[in-house]
């Protein structure tokens, strides 16, 4: 494997490619090759391949490369001794089909940039309104007619995302009524004020914390799998067979889901928010306020309003995840990235989607 | 791969000794052995389910066998761990079933990728190699699609160009003309002898392509799942025209079970 240079005659310059070339041997080789035809730009380059002893399709785009070059007429590439049947390989591609570089992807400006990126929300916003729509219409079908909703399905993606999340829920749940009681619990210390954290967990956990905490759960454990589960049948094109059957995927795939969401994130809260509480209870054990006291406190300072806004929050929290994981399945492209897109897209916009509806309801009930 | 000159023995560049494998305690094939000689395309066949890609998948050392040994070119891929067994996987090219190229790298970046691991040529040189590899299975066309806008034959020969693209010169391909439209078969099966013609490579095809199997194969084993065994091995004509097995009979004429019946 070695390639030379020296004066070939008058006016020529020779080159001797020999032993092997191979993927793992030709960069010096190709290199060397290239520097002498570059160095050498107006004489004629004799290529001697009689020792040429085995190349593979590494070494025949070699060759190829040192005959395709534009050259003077009086400074051709010449390759000597040469195996038939590479010689003829390599005359039966097309000089003229390689001379073009790949395209450079064109230079986008950040005034384009921002203006595509607007459009392309406004053309999820707007395919999103009637993917809305349409669960909209499938929920109140499933309410009045019966035999459109297939409860076993609901009952398993229930248990999927309900029964099999409540581990995390409940930890998640504890340390946020613990942070949440510790955090303040040390703030209300200097005021003399201990017994108003009671207040704060209560009232954070059942309004706020609860139903969010659970739902960003959901977002990342549910919302992603709705999303890449419909990603991968579309993906598969068990959508199209759907359809194909006469069926609407908005009936067939998301209102199980979109039904069990609904039903389950509520549940799920109610465990973060009983948990949460509990959690508080310990930490304020520390602060000289027992279990009894932290109960009869609590008792004053939340409602069953806010107990039950909590459970609405978390009701809206599941649907619009539900909806956003299922939507970004259905809109899944071809192959596997575009499932692992959908799946993250389903998250990112989750979590995005609930802190607005949460802020929504902030507004709406304060 | 082209060696001009060339006196030394031909040792078999695949070696399958007694090969037993399967899932768990299912066994799909009981003491399997075959050579497959440089330069041959040899054409693993059989019914659905029979167990060609498991035998192909064992062969490239994807799973171990539950006994016997797989030797490429002469050493053991079964034996081999860690970087040994990596260069002994690098001396195959493989073409999965469904084409397997990455979803996220276009056609010509999906080539160039064994090339962008290993080698270190430039880039402009690696995107002339890649463009021929695909210029020789009439891919070129399409270096900038992604894969999700290929068609199933698309992928197939995008597949098969990025197996050729480090030189392995055993290329293993995985029902490489199934689902394709007659003219691309064609032309892939022609894409096959005239890579084994020019460039010596060793083809272990595995299909159940009739037209395909006659047209590219010099030899030709077919597997049964009842008995779990090779029952033939051979020229594809001379099984056709002359095995004594009714089963091989059946299958090289695409007779329907009844005729198994009737010529029982």
């Amino acid at each position: 494997m070695s390639a030379t240079a020296d004066a070939a005659g008058p006016g020529a310059v020779r080159f001797a490619l020999e032993g092997r070339i191979t993927a793992g041997t030709a960069a010096p080789i190709w290199k060397s090759a290239t520097d002498t035809l570059v160095s050498h730009p107006n004489r004629p380059i004799v290529v001697d391949a009689s020792k040429l002893e085995y190349v593979d399709d590494v070494g025949i785009a070699l060759l190829f490369d040192l005959t395709r070059r534009e050259r003077p007429p009086e400074a051709k590439v010449e390759i000597r001794d040469l195996a038939p049947n590479l010689a003829t390989l390599i005359g039966a591609y097309d000089p003229k089909k390689f001379v073009p570089p790949a395209p450079e992807r064109a230079h986008v400006g950040i005034i384009e940039q921002i203006g595509r990126a607007t459009e392309r929300q406004i053309e999820y916003a707007q395919q999103m309104l009637g993917f809305l729509g349409n669960c909209f219409k499938a929920m109140g079908l499933a309410l009045t007619r019966r035999g459109v909703l297939r409860w076993g399905e609901v009952l398993d993606v229930a248990t999927e995302a309900g029964a099999n999340a409540v581990p995390i829920v409940l930890l998640i749940g504890f340390l946020m009524g613990v942070i949440i009681a510790f955090e303040i619990g040390l703030v209300a210390q200097q005021f003399g004020a201990v017994i108003f954290v009671v207040n704060g967990v209560g009232v954070a956990m059942l309004r706020e914390l609860g139903p969010l905490m659970t739902a960003i759960v959901f977002a990342g454990r549910t919302g992603a799998a709705f999303a890449a589960q419909i990603g991968t049948q579309k993906v598969n094109e068990e959508v199209n067979a759907i359809h194909t059957f006469g069926l609407d995927p908005v009936h067939f795939l998301v209102l199980p889901r979109l039904v069990a969401a609904t039903l389950v994130l509520p549940v799920l809260a109610v465990f973060a928010d009983v948990i949460g509480l509990f959690g508080g209870a310990l930490v304020m054990v520390g602060f000289d306020i027992g279990f009894v006291q932290f109960y009869y406190q609590l008792l004053g300072a939340v409602s069953m309003t806010d107990f039950l806004l909590g459970l609405a929050k978390a009701a809206t929290f599941g649907f619009a995840l539900a909806a956003i994981g299922c939507q970004r399945g259905l809109a899944t492209g071809a192959g596997a990235t575009s499932v692992g897109l959908s799946a993250t897209s389903a998250v990112v916009t989750g979590i995005v989607v609930i802190v607005v509806i949460d802020g929504i309801f902030t507004v709406l009930t304060s | 791969m082209t060696e001009p000159s060339s006196g030394t023995t031909q040792m078999s560049a695949v070696s399958v000794r007694g090969l037993r494998m399967g899932y768990g305690s299912r066994v799909l094939l009981d003491d399997a052995s075959f050579d497959v000689a440089r330069g041959e395309i040899m054409v693993i066949l059989g019914g659905s389910g029979c167990g060609k890609s498991s035998l192909m998948k064992h062969m490239i050392g994807l799973y171990q066998p539950m006994a016997g040994d797989i030797l490429i070119d002469g050493e053991s891929i079964v034996q081999a761990r860690g970087e040994a067994k990596a260069a002994l996987q690098r001396k195959m090219g493989v073409m999965y079933q469904s084409g397997a190229l990455f979803g996220s790298l276009n056609v010509l970046e999906n080539v160039r990728f064994p090339l962008d691991q290993f080698t270190d040529l430039s880039l402009e040189q690696k995107n002339l190699t890649a463009r021929m590899l695909l210029e020789q299975v009439e891919m070129a066309y399409a270096e900038g699609l992604m894969p999700g806008e290929l068609s199933g034959g698309m992928l197939k020969r995008a597949g098969i160009a990025r197996a050729m693209a480090l030189g392995a010169d055993i290329l293993m391909l995985d029902e490489p003309s199934a689902g394709l439209d007659p003219i691309t078969a064609a032309n892939l099966d022609r894409t096959i002898l005239s890579l084994r013609e020019n460039l010596g490579f060793t083809f272990v095809v595995v299909t159940h392509e009739l037209q395909s199997i006659f047209n590219i194969a010099d030899r030709a084993i077919m597997l049964d799942p009842v008995s779990r065994s090779i029952i033939a091995r051979g020229k594809p004509s001379e099984l056709r025209d002359h095995a004594t097995d009714a089963r091989v009979r059946q299958f090289f004429n695409r007779q329907p079970d009844a005729a198994l019946e009737q010529a029982a």
